[in-house]
Formats: C-alpha cells, sequence, structure tokens
C-alpha cells in the first residue's frame, strides 16, 4: 500500500474508532461505576476501573427501592400495549388493504390524519378524562388510551397489498372466511415486518416516561424509567452513584439484549421509516 | 357544559369497562392492610432522617397507647414532594387521598382555601377536644379566613450554624453578630481557596423552595416582600439591597447553594466545606449524625440588621382531609390530639431541634433546655418570631421570585431587572389566582 | 360454514349475508376497535383541548369558568413562556444541525469501502438510540458531575478546571445539547448511510467521468440524491426535539433559573404540577400550531431545494 493511502486508512480508522469511543463512553462508564465501591466513586482523581467488581450493587439497587414491582410494571405496561397495539395493526391494516367497504379508503384517509395529531396536545384531556372513569393510577389508565395504532396499521396496510392475490383466492376457494384468511396466510408471510414492529413498539414502550409520569402517582404503579430515579434519592444525601448506574444497567438489560440479538431489524426499521417518508 | 352530568355518564362508562376484565386488572392498587376491629387511618409526612423519626415514634405511641385507632405513617418526600404527591392525590380522588396530612406552613393555605382540609374548630373545642390557650401564639399560623385548618407539629424559626473550629482558626471571636459583620469581616476570613477553586465555603445557603429565611434581611434593613392586603415589594430597595450583597458573595466564591446531585446544605456544611449555614432549628437533633466528629457545629441567633432582629416562623402542621367518613374524622382527630400533648411535644422536640410550642410542653422540657446550650439559643430566637409573609403561601409566586433567586445568584443577573419582572409577574399571579381583584 | 349460511336463500329473495355484506361486518369487526379508540383518546382529546384552552380549569379548585381567549393572552405576554420558546428554539437548532452535520459526515466515513468491521461501528453508533433516555440521562448527570466525574478527570489532568455545568444558567442548556446530540446521532447516521449507499452508482460513475472531484461529486451529486432523505430526518427531528421532556426532567428539572425549560416540560409544570389545566391545554393548542406551521412551511421550501427522483 502506497504510505499516503496507508496514512488515509488510518485516518479514517482512527476517526471511526474515535467517534465509537465517544459514543460508547458513557455505557462504558455506566457499568464501571456500577461495579465500584462508593469510595472508589467518590476517589479523586476518578479510576477508570473498580478494583474489584462490587455485585452487591446491583442487590442493593434491587432492593432499596421496588425494584421488582417497577419491573413487574414495565412488563406489564410494556407486553399488553406491544401486543395489544400490534393486534390493532394487524386487524385494521388488514382490512382496510384486503376489504371492500364503502368509503374505505376515505375513512383511511381519516384516520391518517390522526398521525399529525403529536401526542403532547392530547395530554391533558386524556388526564381529565381518565380522572373521570377513576382510571388515574391503575393499569387500564396507562394501556388503553396507548392502545390504537396508526403506524402500525399503516406500514402493515402497505404490506398486506402487495401480497399476491391468489394465495388468497386459493384460500378462499379452500373454504377459508377472512380471519383465516389473515392470521393463516397474511401474518405468516409478514413475519419481518412483524418482527420489526414489535420490536420497535416494545422498546419505545419500555421507554417510555412522560405518560406513566402522567398517569401514575403512587410508587406500586410506577415503571422502571420512573422508578429508576427514586434510587438517585433514595441512596441518601450524597448520590451513591455506583447503585444508581447498576439500576441504569438493569433497566438497559432487555433493551441490550433485544438490540444485539435483532441489531439488523432495528437499523431497517430506521432506514424503512425514514425512506418511505 | 354541564360537568356534572358528564361525570355521571363517564363514572357510568368506567364501571362497565371497569367491570368487563381490563378495569378488573385495571384498577386494582393494593391496599393497606386493616388492623383487626381498629379504624384505620393514613397519615402522609414529610421529613427525613431523625426528624421524620420522631414523627413515626409519635405514631407508634398513639398506636399502642390505645385500641380504637390505627394510624398508618407513610413518607412521602420532602415538602416540595409532599405538596406534589398530594395535589395529585386530590386530583385523582377517592381512596388515592390519605386521611391525614403533614404540609409546611406556608403550602397547607393553598389547600384549606380550597376547601381540601378540614376546618378543625369543632373537634378542637369540644369534650375531645384541646386547651387552646396553652399555645405560644403559633396556631394563629393555622387559621385561614377565619378557620383553624391545622395544628402545629414542627414550629422552627431559621438560625445561624457556624464551624467552631474554622471560626477560630480564621482568628475570629465567636458567629457573626450583624449581617455587615458577616458579609464585610466573616466570609472572606472564612473562604478557603485551593489553586483558584474555593476548598471551603464561608456559607451555604438553605436551598429551600421559597425564600424563608431571606424574609429576615429584608425585615431588618426596614423592608419585606409582602403585606396582609397582597402588595408585593420585589422592587423595594431592601430587596434590591439583599439581592446584590449576595451575587457579591457568590461571585467572589464566598457564598454556594449545593446542587441536588452534591446533597442538602446540612450534609454539605456536615462534611466541612462551607464555615457558616442558615438552616431550620429543626435540624439541631440531626447535627451529630451529620457532622460526627468533624469539627464542633455551635448555634447562634440570626445575625441582626439596622432595624433590629426579627425571624420568620416555619415548619410544618398536621391536617385531617375534608370529606372523609365522620368515623375517620373522629379517629384521625384522636392523633392530632395525642400529638398535642406535653410528652408527645417534648419527645419530638427531643429528637429534632424543633421548638415547644405550648406553656406545657416548655415546662417540661426546661430542664433539657438548660442542659443544651443549642437548643436554648433557638428556643431563646423564638422571641424575636413573627408570621411569615402572606405571598409564602402562594406558590406559583414563590417559583417565580425562588427562579430569580437562583438567576441572580447563579447566573449572575441584574437584580433590578429581574425583579421589576418579578414585581409584574407576581401581581399577575395574584390576579389570576384570586388573590387580589 | 358462513359460506353456506350466506347461501341460503327465502323463496326468491335476496340472501340476507351477501358475500358483500359478510365483508363488510368483517371489516367493521377488524376497524372498529382501533377506530372506536382513536376517537376516544386522540380525536376527541384534541377537540377537548381546545374547549379547555378557553377555560381556567384548575384542578385543585372547585369550580371552572368560560374566560374566552384570555389564556393566550396570559401566554403570549408571559415572558417565561417567551424564554421556554427561545430555550426550545435553541435546544433545537443546537441538537439539530450539529447532530445532522456530524451524522452526514460520518456516514460518509461508514460508506467508505476501504472501512473494515463497518457493522461493528454502524452498532455502536446506532445504540444509543434504543436506550431509555430516563436513565441514560441519570448517567450524564453522573458524567457532568463537577467534582467526581470523568469529564472533570479529564479537565484536571490537562491542568483545567470543569465549571458545574448543571448550575450554570449559560452552560446547562449546551450540555443537555450534547446529550440530545449523542442521543439522536445513530439514528440520523444510519440514514443518511442507508440513501448514501443508495445514491447509484451510475450518478457518481457519470460525475467522476465529468472530472468532477471528490469533494465537488458529493456536493453535487450526492447531496442532491440524498436530499429527500435530509429533508425527512430535518423534519422529524424538529417535531422530535421540540417534544424533549425526559432529558429535562431528570437532568435539571427546567433550572437553574428556568435555563433548560424546554416547552413540553413547561406544559407538563403547568398541567400536572399547578393543575392548570385550562392555561396548559392553551399552551398544547399553540404547540400544535407552531408544529403544524412549521410542516407548512417546510413543504414549501422543500420543493426549492428537496430532488425527488433520483434515488430507488
Amino acid at each position: 500500500m502506497k504510505p499516503r493511502r496507508a496514512l488515509s486508512w488510518i485516518g479514517l480508522h482512527g476517526t471511526v474508532v474515535l467517534v465509537a469511543v465517544a459514543v460508547g463512553f458513557p455505557f462504558f462508564y455506566m457499568l464501571t461505576t456500577s461495579l465500584k465501591t462508593i469510595a472508589e466513586v467518590y476517589t479523586v482523581p476518578l479510576p477508570w476501573l473498580p478494583e474489584r467488581p462490587e455485585w452487591g450493587n446491583y442487590v442493593e439497587a434491587w432492593t432499596r427501592v421496588p425494584f421488582g414491582r417497577f419491573t413487574l410494571n414495565s412488563l406489564i405496561y410494556t407486553g399488553i400495549l406491544t401486543l395489544g397495539e400490534f393486534t390493532m395493526g394487524l386487524t385494521c391494516g388488514y382490512a382496510f388493504a384486503r376489504l371492500r367497504f364503502p368509503g374505505r379508503d376515505r375513512l383511511f384517509g381519516l384516520m391518517l390524519l390522526t398521525f399529525m395529531i403529536p401526542g403532547v396536545i392530547t395530554l391533558v384531556p386524556r388526564f381529565v378524562l381518565l380522572k373521570e372513569l377513576g382510571w388515574i393510577n391503575t393499569y387500564a389508565g396507562l394501556i388503553v388510551p396507548e392502545l390504537s395504532s396508526i403506524f402500525s396499521t399503516f406500514l402493515l396496510r402497505e404490506h398486506f397489498r402487495s401480497l399476491p392475490q391468489d394465495v388468497f383466492d386459493a384460500a378462499r376457494i379452500d373454504g377459508a372466511g377472512h380471519f383465516r384468511q389473515m392470521l393463516q396466510i397474511a401474518l405468516p408471510m409478514s413475519i419481518p415486518i412483524a418482527t420489526t414492529l414489535l420490536l420497535l413498539g416494545a422498546v419505545a414502550h419500555w421507554n417510555a416516561y412522560l405518560w406513566p409520569l402522567i398517569v401514575t402517582n403512587t410508587q406500586d404503579m410506577r415503571t422502571l424509567p420512573i422508578g429508576l430515579q427514586a434510587l438517585k434519592y433514595k441512596t441518601g444525601e450524597i448520590p451513591q452513584w455506583n447503585v444508581v448506574m447498576a439500576g441504569a444497567t438493569m433497566v438497559l438489560l432487555p433493551l441490550i439484549a433485544i438490540f444485539l440479538a435483532a441489531q439488523k431489524k432495528f437499523v431497517e426499521g430506521a432506514v424503512q421509516g425514514a425512506l418511505k417518508g | 357544559m354541564s360537568n356534572t352530568r358528564k361525570v355521571s355518564r363517564r363514572t357510568f362508562l368506567g364501571r362497565i369497562a371497569g367491570a368487563a376484565g381490563a378495569g378488573a386488572l385495571g384498577a386494582w392498587t393494593p391496599r393497606p392492610a386493616r388492623a383487626q376491629g381498629r379504624v384505620n387511618v393514613v397519615w402522609w409526612r414529610s421529613l427525613s432522617g431523625r426528624t421524620g423519626d420522631a414523627y413515626d415514634e409519635v405514631a407508634k405511641r398513639f398506636n399502642e397507647s390505645q385500641n380504637r385507632v390505627t394510624v398508618q405513617v407513610e413518607f412521602q418526600g420532602d415538602y416540595g414532594a409532599l405538596r406534589d404527591k398530594f395535589a395529585a392525590a386530590v386530583v385523582a380522588g377517592g381512596s388515592a387521598l390519605p386521611d391525614l396530612v403533614m404540609l409546611a406552613d406556608v403550602i397547607f393555605p393553598a389547600f384549606a382555601r380550597n376547601n381540601i382540609l378540614e376546618p378543625l374548630d369543632d373537634l378542637a373545642k369540644g369534650s375531645a377536644g384541646v386547651d387552646l390557650k396553652d399555645y405560644f401564639g403559633v396556631l394563629q399560623r393555622g387559621v385561614v379566613g377565619g378557620k383553624l385548618y391545622q395544628f402545629p407539629l414542627g414550629v422552627s424559626t431559621p438560625i445561624l450554624y457556624y464551624n467552631q473550629e474554622a471560626v477560630r482558626a480564621a482568628g475570629l471571636n465567636g458567629p457573626p453578630k450583624t449581617w455587615d459583620d458577616l458579609f464585610n469581616v466573616y466570609l472572606p476570613k472564612l473562604t478557603k481557596k485551593e489553586g483558584g477553586k474555593t476548598s471551603m465555603y464561608g456559607f451555604a445557603f438553605l436551598a429551600f423552595v421559597d425564600w424563608w429565611w431571606q424574609q429576615s434581611y429584608m425585615w431588618m434593613n426596614g423592608g419585606g416582600i409582602s403585606d396582609d392586603k397582597w402588595n408585593v415589594y420585589f422592587d423595594s430597595p431592601q430587596v434590591l439591597d439583599f439581592l446584590t450583597r449576595f451575587q457579591k458573595a457568590f461571585q467572589a466564591g464566598q457564598a454556594y447553594i449545593p446542587t441536588k446531585a452534591e446533597g442538602s446544605p446540612v450534609a454539605y456544611f456536615g462534611s466541612g466545606k462551607a464555615a457558616l449555614m442558615v438552616e431550620s432549628t429543626g435540624v439541631i437533633g440531626r447535627l451529630t449524625e451529620v457532622v460526627g466528629n468533624r469539627f464542633t457545629a455551635a448555634v447562634a441567633y440570626l445575625p441582626e440588621g439596622p432595624k433590629g432582629r426579627m425571624v420568620p416562623t416555619g415548619g410544618n402542621g398536621i391536617s385531617i382531609v375534608a370529606g372523609r367518613s365522620p368515623e375517620k374524622r373522629q379517629a384521625a382527630w384522636e392523633l392530632i390530639r395525642f400529638s398535642q400533648q406535653p410528652q408527645q411535644v417534648v419527645r419530638v422536640s427531643e429528637m429534632t431541634g424543633y421548638l415547644p410550642y405550648t406553656k406545657a410542653a416548655g415546662a417540661a422540657m426546661a430542664d433539657l433546655l438548660a442542659k443544651e446550650p443549642n437548643r436554648k439559643v433557638a428556643l431563646d430566637q423564638m422571641a424575636w418570631s413573627r408570621p411569615q409573609s402572606s405571598i409564602q403561601t402562594v406558590p406559583r409566586a414563590v417559583d417565580v421570585y425562588f427562579d430569580a433567586l437562583q438567576q441572580v445568584l447563579q447566573g449572575g443577573g441584574d437584580p433590578k431587572k429581574l425583579m421589576a419582572q418579578v414585581q409584574k409577574q407576581v401581581q399577575t399571579i395574584l390576579v389570576e389566582d384570586g388573590y387580589k381583584k | 360454514m358462513a359460506l353456506s349460511v350466506g347461501m341460503m336463500s327465502i323463496g326468491g329473495r335476496r340472501p340476507l349475508l351477501t358475500e358483500r355484506r359478510r365483508e363488510a361486518l368483517v371489516f367493521l369487526a377488524l376497524v372498529l376497535p382501533n377506530l372506536l379508540l382513536l376517537t376516544v383518546w386522540t380525536y376527541w382529546p384534541f377537540l377537548s383541548s381546545l374547549y379547555l384552552s378557553l377555560t381556567n380549569w384548575n384542578l385543585l379548585r372547585p369550580t371552572r369558568q368560560f374566560i374566552g381567549l384570555a389564556n393566550y393572552a396570559a401566554i403570549l405576554s408571559s415572558s417565561r413562556f417567551w424564554q421556554v420558546v427561545t430555550n426550545t428554539v435553541l435546544y433545537t437548532a443546537g441538537t439539530l444541525f450539529v447532530r445532522l452535520a456530524l451524522s452526514l459526515a460520518l456516514a460518509v466515513l461508514l460508506n467508505q469501502s476501504r472501512l473494515v468491521l463497518r457493522a461493528l461501528w454502524r452498532l455502536v453508533v446506532f445504540s444509543p438510540h434504543i436506550t431509555t433516555s430516563a436513565a441514560m440521562a441519570l448517567v450524564w448527570l453522573s458524567v457532568y458531575d463537577p467534582n467526581h466525574g470523568p469529564v472533570e478527570a479529564v479537565f484536571s489532568a490537562l491542568g483545567l478546571t470543569f465549571p458545574n455545568v448543571m448550575a450554570s444558567t449559560t452552560l446547562a442548556l449546551p450540555a443537555l445539547i450534547v446529550v440530545g446530540i449523542w442521543k439522536g446521532i445513530g439514528f440520523s447516521t444510519v440514514v443518511f448511510l442507508a440513501a448514501l449507499q443508495g445514491v447509484s452508482r451510475e450518478l457518481r460513475e457519470a460525475a467522476a467521468v465529468d472530472g468532477a472531484g471528490v469533494w465537488r461529486s458529493f456536493w453535487h451529486v450526492s447531496l442532491p440524491a440524498i436530499s429527500p432523505v435530509t429533508y425527512f430526518l430535518l423534519v422529524t427531528g424538529v417535531i422530535d426535539s421540540f417534544q424533549t421532556f425526559d432529558l429535562v426532567a431528570v437532568m435539571t428539572g427546567g433550572g437553574p433559573a428556568n435555563a433548560t425549560e424546554l416547552y413540553v416540560f413547561y406544559l407538563y409544570q403547568e398541567a400536572f404540577h399547578y393543575y392548570r389545566v385550562g392555561y396548559a391545554s392553551a399552551v398544547a393548542v399553540l404547540f400544535l400550531a407552531v408544529m403544524v406551521g412549521f410542516t407548512w412551511v417546510q413543504t414549501r421550501v422543500a420543493r426549492r431545494w428537496v430532488h425527488y427522483g433520483d434515488t430507488p
């Protein structure tokens, strides 16, 4: 390799590595701090690595606040909402794609308009409605208002429209009704996009902060992102960052796991959305 | 649009939805266990550490002293956090509300005015009442619109804490006697710098959410921030003088407000990072816990001003939430009555630094006060106490002028310009919220 | 099963459940749940917001009244509101432009054919996107610690003092902007990368044949070719940035002295701290108006610089 090319190869990789280190640093810091002793956290100059991994911090984070309860709430919220929203998208997307109905496309257009309504403007009235229903600080209040789907409906409709008509015709001749066609024909042919939607949905709901913050007002109903904040205050007047970082790591764990297992899907999802938009 | 019609239709729908599965899971929130045969009342309180423990003890003693009522105490964070949680419960309604609530002296009036708290006059005067004449005048604090809504629990004034060794080492003889002393002599001498960064501050600021002790400075210089007719004076010379002086001290690195991440001023002072601190007398009981063996913490009167010495009262009290069933209301009252007994007041005083507020309690504590000089100073300072400015009870206004304080001290903002703005904003708020026409 | 029922006819009359009608019923069954939810929880709240904004309703007070446009008048004459707007615009501009520029540059680097381990770098850069903002905000709070954090350690090693950014009225917002950039850079990089990879080879080769150097080829060929994607990132980026809440709530609470108070946090404070739901609704309606206005303006401006039709 000519020296000039070698230099630019080094330059390229050097820059990219530097960027990766800069972006990845907060994760590194979070992990290493989660394994430090409180003395190490407050030592100056700051030690980059703990001497010995202090796994006790994780136990501390779990027990100092009702971490198990927060996790349960997050699982219920994320699980039901992701599946529910997807189901809405599936049924609605299929119906708009493959069923005939007078004024169907106009109805769909109207539905799309809701896409333009930013969540911000619905916050207060939703809260007032929850208050009248007595649903504040309940699972129903957390989940039901968020259950409707436009994004999934839109994507799945597009996808279902692209499926070959003859497969459905064959099924109909065999005596399959619409429900069967939807579940046994359309759905299996949509595994990739379905997986993407489910993953994106799960991540978004796991990370939700503002909505659960508004709906819940007691600790036993809060989800992880909110509960995690309690850890910072519960650790005394001088925050125990090691315990807080351990808590943060636990909150991110499921996300990292899904992400590593299905990273291509996430990247695809992002790209699909962008290029279609 | 009729509000009541909407409510009943929606509650009806809500019940249907509630019964239909989603609600079955949804409407469930865990409820506290009920003690057998006794009336259960829930009491929300503030105050952490030893100060809070004192009230847990009062509740425990109450539960053990009789078998009709069980009080369940729930800690809800500091005054601000408790206020938020209580407001949220008021909005959510129903079983979310506690029966009893401890609110700061300037926070409860806004709730009382909106009929969220229960008037206590008839309970207090009834056959199972308390001797209202036994109080050191502090009962007036709990009156809003002619009705009594709150009995005192913690009564305090702001006081000066100082690091005896640091003061001595700086060649100073005891604590500062006047504000001029503090600014001109003490702060420069007590502030220690190492390589451009302050290692010990002269003065750590009580980082509360309002201008509690700062009212003293204004009063002692012949001014104030508001009066009983809701006139406000944020653009007055005394306020500007106060802000300018403190701004200079902050910019010179002599004074400091610890951030939330760094811990409260008490912890800051206790770890030796500041030589002086103004805080509530209510933390006297926590001093040994926080300071340890690092140095000797002593207490002195707030510095005096040209117009003499004046300090605001502060602290918290206990109220009953409106809308309780007669049974719960009576049960809640029994706790309040118990808490006002001399033994309880004394015990709380012992564990904290809060002052005895009835004559009977004061008499019972005479020995302890004689033994502990810090507490004696705190009690003696009560002679110069007066109630807080009216504007302190308007939360939106308080947030405005507290933010302005931060802008002046930490942001180096122009006091005159900022206070002109604050004056206008607060006056608008008073009209918007119905205090003034 | 359903077929035989439908085919049943009484005398000479048409069957009750024709194929078409059944399909319509199935359609309704599939669509109604979602539509109902949307109506109750999105459409109706939108309309209700408009109504509420004309009242002085405070959830902590027993009564409420219709006050017309008084809320809007109060908002527009409130210096606090304008400070919030300024903060939000600054935050959005700071985060978006820096982020897009950086991610475009990064995408170009990642697009180089000589690069090894591309998938790894893409993975690392994209990872902040899927994290929980509320959790990473805590991490960043610790990173920014002025006495014990890693940034301070680096500054000290270089003989500089790291200021207390979270307590500084001038540095707090930039500190948040850094976190905003960090969080979003992965998404835009990955999207730009895909777009760059899509710029047809013919286009680039044609430019090379024409004698265009690397820079000119990039500026006059690649950039216009990916302009639809740039447009998309810009519009969604603005809408997203304007809705930032988690970072503010966790890291600064709007302080110090409202320096980091952003729009949605301001709305949250008014609605769920003071419970002034009438006023807060007016704040929300204004937000919607700004967003719609912005999108409309962008659509018109886009015609001038967005080139469709070149990218597959």
